[in-house]
């Protein structure tokens, strides 16, 4: 338990190093968005509209949830009872096959979608079909890869 | 994969939570493998076998296990 313990601290350290970055990131971008490239007041016009948006909606995405984690590890390491179900609830083996039953599912469905994506693109447009042919390339190379170092490593 | 853990468990009255607890998994993991819908892990079987004071094949029933179809998706 007293690695997991290093472990949640490792992590609260980084959601936080991670929220202040993501953070100010949107902050800045916006900030320089509005300032330099709007030619009309903020918040005037569609494109605006759609920025404010877009940014606060980064902004709140990245934010709670970096901050709900911070806040169930800090809550995990003063109470040993939630420490142990947060650990049971990681190390649980069921809850790692559904994990990664659901990746090899959602892995395969992207390569079908895309396979499919890339055929009707080739009538529609070029540029899209190279950049999907481009995509399912370099997955294939890098499941080659990955499958090549876990066929090494075990 | 067939196995007593309901029996036993209900013979020396703990609950699935407990016994969860004492693996170190979750209640649905143990629920799940009384329902013969995941077979557990040669280590967890292990553990639920050492929790009960058994052999693994006293808490497990292999006889099926030539039948067993692991899924691919």
């Amino acid at each position: 338990m007293k690695s997991f313990e290093k472990e949640l601290k490792r992590r609260i350290y980084w959601q936080a190093l991670y929220a202040i970055f993501a953070g100010l990131t949107v902050i800045i971008a916006f900030i320089i968005k509005i300032r330099l490239y709007s030619n009309t007041e903020p918040g005037n016009d569609w494109e605006t509209g759609v920025l404010i948006g877009l940014a606060s909606g980064f902004f709140f995405g990245t934010e709670i949830p970096a901050l709900c984690r911070i806040l169930q590890y800090r809550k995990a390491l003063r109470n040993p009872g939630i420490l142990e179900a947060l650990h049971i609830k990681e190390t649980d083996e069921r809850n790692r096959m559904i994990a990664l039953k659901a990746c090899q599912s959602c892995l395969n469905f992207v390569f079908a979608l895309l396979g499919i994506a890339g055929i009707v693109t080739v009538f529609l447009n070029t540029t899209i079909f190279l950049t999907i042919g481009v995509i399912l390339i370099a997955l294939l190379i890098l499941y080659i890869a990955l499958h090549a170092y876990y066929s090494w490593k075990y | 994969m067939k196995t007593k853990i309901r029996e036993l468990r209900k013979q020396r009255r703990i609950s699935q939570d407990e016994l969860a607890r004492a693996v170190h998994v979750t209640r649905h993991t143990i629920t799940s493998i009384e329902n013969e819908k995941y077979i557990a892990s040669l280590p967890l079987a292990y553990k639920i076998s050492k929790f009960f004071g058994l052999s693994i094949e006293d808490v497990f029933d292999f006889s099926d296990v030539e039948d067993i179809d692991y899924e691919i998706f």
